[in-house]
């Protein structure tokens, strides 16, 4: 039945109107992700009224692709302009940016586009496999175990903050407190809106991300009066081969961070923004050379690549067998299938079984397709860091005008763009992490959701009465406090050795 | 020209304004509402204050403070990219870059209230010719057609492909009314 079941999905993929739907979907999903603010979450959104009336495995094909497509999309202009298309590119621009910097864009573009298809590949496995066994891990998690990986996510903050940690945290403070702002979704309270109706639904986050990123960047380059990369000082001498090689040089980070992105994929709310930064802060805390990260390491471009790629499949499987959606664009996602006929449940697994196959064999080929376009583009999309800033400057803030207005349809976002243009400006002129604000606003809802959740469900000692939420939190301590132990012990064993060499 | 410290201290005592202002407004909150942003306004509090006396006591060659410097004794690399904290920089680059900064707000600004009146695309249109003609990238005919080329795309994307619906601008209904 298994067999069948996978050589049925993949035949149904095998018609010209499934095959040209992914086509069209993958270099949609290419497009939107290269546009700044708008992710996966907008192309599914924008794809659901042409999901009726094809065939279902074409229209699978259409959305799947589409989605998988922005993931590389995003990381695209995170790497070369330090403008992350969406959230979960976020960590991308971290290494992947200095690495444009110095001339290895198409190295990095390279690397990104093999480690998310090797992610893919893992998510797709373990989507295949491991629908039956997940379930009760699954259920065993509750709101004080995700408040738990929340917080994980906070104390990575000192990962990020090489020049100050003390500025870095003062920033990722900031980044909590303007999450606030709006509608408080547990107690119906209207936080920080100063009267502003606008500011009910709070500040959305795609726009003040184009703000942060895009806008003080183009700023930056008005001031600084050249190029990103001044190619008569930095000629791009990066190969498509180097950034493949790389990927599979570092096959252990790969599967580290795939494995990562399959878990948070499986788990309920978290999303794949969650996904890359943790997966940068495991690859820099896992790292031999972890001063090299921030710096242009390419592992920083593989390991959130990699596990933003694995996230997609992780996060079809409670989609499907639970109908709990594992982040945003899977929410839409669960929306489109209920609207083509599919009713996620355990029968998902029984007289389903060749649709669940036919997904896993999209997430693989959609993979495929977006790698092979990616590595073909690479070397031509690392040639516009070097544009003219003349060029440049005007191009990209209007691209970026029109993006925050068409995030939500409201010119009011334009002006939140601009405030976050100009507060990442300063940020950045005064050594304030923007990667510690963001950090902070993703997490704060979550932290604050599961921390009510947690009080009205367990009681307010609810760290010693769930053994989970116990060890999630000794873990914590032991990964925040490992940076700390390591630059101690390499602090002593360069002492050792120096007091060696006095005495010989 | 103000000197570096001046404008970090300054940067940081609004900082310590805005998170009193927070814990403020906060306690007109409901119990539950302010459950999460008292504790971490106030905890921002303690290291911006922590941060302005650590600023102002360390030398002017130390203010670039790293907590992880000094609990491990970490040393980080010098960041080149920074004025150093008390001189005033040379006059003629601080005064070129302040310039450059001004311009610089100013430019965003004056697309944001172009936005404002006239609607997206009228805005994209204009301000990127204007753009190229100030720059003097491009003799005007090459500026205007290179300009309506990337309008035009602009548009394409956003209005044709993702039918999004633009906002026409104050001005739209007195353009209206003179209609």
């Amino acid at each position: 039945m298994l067999i069948e079941a996978i050589v049925g999905g993949l035949t149904a993929l095998f018609t010209p109107q499934a095959m040209l739907f992914m086509l069209i979907g993958v270099i949609y999903g290419l497009v939107i992700g290269i546009l700044p603010g708008l992710g996966g979450i907008v192309a599914l959104a924008l794809l659901l009224p042409f999901t009726y009336g094809f065939e279902v495995a074409a229209t699978l094909a259409l959305l799947l692709g589409a989605h998988i497509a922005t993931i590389w999309g995003s990381s695209v202009t995170g790497i070369l302009f330090n403008v992350p298309g969406a959230a979960k590119s976020l960590a991308s621009c971290f290494d992947g940016y200095p690495m444009t910097k110095q001339g290895q864009g198409t190295r990095a573009l390279s690397a990104s586009a093999m480690a998310a298809l090797l992610g893919g590949l893992a998510g797709a496995v373990f989507l295949a496999v491991s629908i039956p066994v997940i379930r009760p891990i699954m259920l065993a998690l509750g709101p004080s175990e995700y408040l738990m990986m929340a917080i994980w996510g906070l104390t990575i903050i000192a990962t990020f903050s090489e020049g100050s940690l003390l500025k870095g945290m003062i920033a990722a403070v900031f980044g909590v407190l303007v999450a606030f702002i709006g509608m408080d979704i547990v107690t119906a309270t209207p936080r920080f809106i100063f009267g502003v109706d606008f500011l009910f639904d709070g500040v959305s986050f795609p726009v003040a991300m184009i703000g942060m990123f895009a806008i003080s960047e183009m700023m930056k380059l008005y001031v600084k009066g050249g190029s990103i990369v001044d190619r008569s000082v930095v000629d791009e001498k990066s190969t498509v081969l180097e950034g493949v090689k790389d990927a599979f040089r570092h096959w252990g980070l790969v599967l580290r961070s795939s494995l990562l992105g399959v878990w948070i994929g499986v788990l309920p709310g978290v999303g794949a923004s969650v996904g890359g930064i943790a997966a940068y802060a495991q690859a820099a805390q896992t790292s031999k050379n972890p001063e090299r990260f921030g710096k242009g390491a390419v592992e920083g471009v593989i390991a959130p690549d990699a596990t933003v790629g694995a996230n997609e499949g992780g996060g079809l499987m409670p989609t499907l067998a639970f109908g709990i959606p594992g982040g945003e664009g899977m929410a839409i996602l669960l929306v489109a299938f209920i609207g083509i006929g599919i009713v996620p449940g355990p029968e998902m697994l029984t007289s389903n079984l060749d649709l669940v196959f036919t997904m896993v064999w999209i997430i693989v080929l959609a993979n495929v397709l977006v790698t092979v376009i990616g590595l073909g583009a690479a070397p031509y999309l690392a040639r516009l860091p070097a544009l003219h800033p003349n060029i440049m400057i005007p191009l990209v803030l209007s691209v970026c005008f029109v993006g925050a207005f068409a995030t939500r349809g409201h010119i009011e976002d334009v002006v939140v763009a601009v405030v976050f243009g100009v507060l990442g400006f300063l940020m950045d002129k005064y050594q304030y992490s923007r990667a510690n604000f963001v950090i902070g606003m993703v997490l704060a809802t979550m932290i604050e959701r599961n921390l009510h959740l947690s009080l009205t469900l367990y009681g307010e000692s609810f760290l010693f009465t769930r053994p989970i939420t116990l060890a999630m939190f000794v873990f914590i301590l032991v990964t925040t406090a490992l940076p700390f132990i390591r630059s101690w012990r390499r602090k002593r064993m360069r002492a050792m050795v120096s007091a060696a060499g006095r005495t010989s | 020209m103000i000197s570096r410290r001046t404008q970090e201290n300054g940067i940081i005592v609004l900082i310590i304004l805005m998170l009193i202002g927070v814990i403020v407004i906060s306690l007109g909150y409901g119990p539950r509402a302010r459950m999460v942003p008292i504790p971490v306004a106030a905890f921002g509090l303690l290291l911006a204050v922590v941060q302005l006396v650590w600023q102002t006591l360390r030398s002017a060659d130390e203010l670039q403070v790293d907590l992880l410097e000094v609990l491990t004794k970490r040393k980080s690399a010098p960041d080149s990219s920074v004025d150093k904290p008390d001189e005033p920089v040379v006059p003629d680059n601080a005064h070129a870059r302040f310039k450059r900064e001004l311009t610089a707000y100013a430019m965003v600004l004056l697309f944001l209230a172009m936005v404002w009146a006239m609607g997206p695309m009228p805005s994209v249109f204009l301000f990127t010719l204007g753009y190229f003609a100030v720059s003097r990238q491009y003799s005007w005919p090459r500026a205007i057609m290179y300009t309506a080329i990337f309008t035009a795309a602009v548009y394409a994307v956003f209005v044709y492909a993702l039918e999004i619906q633009l906002y026409h601008g104050y001005l739209a209904p007195v353009v209206e009314y003179f209609r």
